[in-house]
């Protein structure tokens, strides 16, 4: 069932089982995973099923660190949350990504990669992936011939991608069904209030923008509001912690991680092509898969760095391929592609490259490739595993959102590893391309010697992790392996602030299998105490 | 030892990768760029023309490439302005520079 805030009585108390704030990825795959049982569940979504500006604009903020997105740019603010935008980029984290590294402070998850793997299992199908499929599998079912790394030093990883998923499209219809799940829109939480004793959590407080207040009552509440906003919420909450809820440790906020993306530079090669033609995202049935290249873990323990994955990209002047794929997607759509005209005079010049892209798809299943004497360059982008680091936080401004609440500051920060990593890593890549004769490594001024300064076209991917971070150790931690808030018996965070370390992959697919997990949790613990 | 044999001793079995007009004076700067950032190398380039010029005009093609070869098969490379190189064609380069 869905309900609007907007229309419900002034100051109307609400009671579940278990609330949950946000619907993103996290808090639709939990709810959906409760539909059937004797839980009452009551979703909490600050937007409505559609984008809408002044919603959107809630999502402001400051930055003051490296810079970064607006940060009302990066994330979504209506049913479906993020999801409604991203391209479904996947991948499970890697083993070493669990694993506490003397050389990387502050690293380790609670539990090891086995604990994740079937909730990972259940993850795929919600996220539209296939079953997990090894290298040999995949490289053999892209009908291609890779190259042969020294695989002491270097290793390939695939991106997995489907078809976007998005989650507030796709499972709308089951949520409204459900018996035993309600989605609240237009509710805005503006504070986490505890008992006195500040050990367990009473009630979220709400707000629509047509000012109609609402008190949401449960037995468990779990915050999936995304990185920046889960923290938010947390240190706004401060009528009876003055820190804000949770935050007695002062870890709230703190240990911020993005996956920095930039060129790190750039090959010179007398055949591109070949590799061009290797790093392509290719089919394997309806799933894609793109290759990249990562450290073992061995070595990245020998060289102590942290675990960054690269892809290869190029530049060309070309354009038959891009009007191509916009001919090709007009079509699908059933629309008349637009300015035909130079479309078409684009296809006529590039005669060549497009019939032989049309032999390629239609023969070998293989994706398009430009022409190779239109590539300028061969380069690579890396996109990194960030260190976790205490002062790269959020904080709140003084300054107010429309509904009153403190707008975030985001101070975005990296540190010497971060570097060190992608300077040790572009070395490996480059002796190994020149060991296999396919040409040159040359890094971007950015990562030469004395360089000391970060590019300034680094960005982040839109991938905001580590703010309520997990530990077993409240010292270290803001949830327990439970991603259960320490100190108080009922909050829960889910989503991907709870990473300890966030590897290099996208991480949606981690944090629905985390939020499966939470589920699961939450069930028996509910269970129990019937 | 001739400059010319140097020259073609470095560029033996590698990629052409230095787009200048004169590859002798990219290597010289190459050269001379690396013995600035690393000039504990210096001794090791000096060992390295004493080497090169032992090998004769004829066998310094070949010198630098098994080197080179072998540097690679060990990962033993180096940065050199940027360029991931292996360390005997820097050290090449960088007797090159000491040469002149």
């Amino acid at each position: 069932m869905f309900i609007d805030l907007r229309t419900l009585d002034d100051n109307s108390v609400l009671e579940a089982d278990i609330c949950i704030v946000g619907a993103g990825p996290a808090g639709i795959s939990m709810a959906r995973s409760l539909i059937g049982t004797n839980i009452d569940v009551l979703v909490i979504e600050s937007g409505d099923m559609d984008y809408d500006d002044d919603t959107q604009a809630l999502y402001q903020g400051e930055s003051v660190g490296v810079p970064y997105f607006g940060l009302d740019e990066a994330r979504l603010r209506f049913f479906g949350g993020s999801s409604n935008h991203w391209d479904n980029w996947c991948g499970e984290f890697q083993p070493i990504d669990f694993q506490q590294r003397s050389w990387v402070p502050y690293s380790g998850w609670p539990f090891g990669p086995e604990e994740l793997e079937p909730w990972y299992d259940l993850a795929r199908p919600i996220c539209s992936l296939g079953p997990r499929r090894t290298n040999a599998d995949i490289w053999d079912k892209l009908n291609v011939e890779p190259i042969v790394l020294d695989e002491s030093r270097l290793k390939f990883h695939f991106w997995e991608i489907a078809t976007p998923t998005r989650f507030g499209e796709v499972y709308r219809e089951e949520l409204r069904t459900a018996p035993n799940v309600c989605v609240l829109l237009n509710a805005n939480a503006t504070e986490c209030v505890s008992n006195a004793a500040a050990h367990k959590v009473d009630s979220v407080e709400l707000v629509a923008f047509n000012g109609r207040r609402a008190r949401v009552k449960a037995r468990q509440f779990v915050l999936a509001c995304g990185a920046i906003e889960n923290a938010r919420l947390m240190l706004a909450s401060d009528r009876i912690e003055p820190h804000g809820i949770g935050n007695r440790r002062d870890l709230v906020g703190r240990f911020f991680m993005e996956h920095p993306r930039d060129r790190i530079g750039s090959l010179t090669t007398s055949d591109p092509f070949h590799l061009i033609d290797m790093f392509r995202p290719g089919w394997f049935g309806e799933h894609v898969f793109c290759p990249s290249i990562t450290v073992p873990a061995e070595k990245t323990k020998t060289e102590q760095i942290l675990n960054t994955r690269l892809q290869l990209l190029y530049v060309t002047d070309e354009t038959s391929m891009a009007t191509m794929r916009r001919f090709a997607q007009s079509i699908a759509a059933g629309h008349v592609p637009d300015r035909l005209a130079e479309g078409l005079w684009d296809l006529i010049q590039g005669t060549d490259i497009t019939a032989y892209n049309l032999y390629r798809r239609a023969i070998h299943n293989r994706p398009m490739v430009p022409k190779p004497d239109g590539v300028h360059q061969v380069y690579f982008l890396c996109q990194a595993e960030q260190a976790p680091n205490p002062d790269s936080r959020i904080t709140l401004s003084d300054r107010r959102d429309a509904l009153g609440s403190r707008l975030p500051v985001l101070d975005w920060r990296l540190g010497e590893l971060d570097k060190r990593t992608l300077q040790v890593q572009g070395k490996l890549l480059g002796g190994e391309l020149a060991r296999l004769g396919l040409g040159l490594f040359q890094f971007d001024p950015w990562l030469r010697e004395g360089g000391t300064s970060w590019s300034p076209s680094m960005v982040g991917g839109y991938h905001q992790m580590g703010t309520t971070r997990m530990s077993d150790d409240e010292r270290t931690g803001v949830v327990d392996a439970n991603c259960r808030v320490h100190g108080l018996d009922n909050l829960y965070v889910a989503g991907s602030s709870v990473y300890p370390t966030g590897s290099n992959i996208n991480p949606t697919l981690t944090l629905v299998a985390l939020a499966l997990r939470l589920s699961d949790h939450l069930k028996q613990r509910l269970t129990e105490r019937a | 030892m001739s400059l010319a044999a140097v020259s073609a001793a470095a560029t033996a079995g590698l990629p052409a990768v230095i787009p200048v007009r004169d590859p002798l004076e990219a290597m010289r700067a190459l050269g001379r760029t690396y013995l600035e950032l690393h000039p504990e190398e210096t001794p090791a380039a000096r060992a390295w023309q004493v080497s090169l010029a032992e090998a004769g005009e004829t066998g310094m093609r070949g010198h630098t490439a098994r080197n080179a070869r072998l540097d690679l098969e060990e990962g033993e490379v180096v940065t050199v302005d940027g360029w991931v190189l292996p360390r005997s064609l820097a050290l090449t380069c960088s007797a090159l520079a000491l040469v002149a």
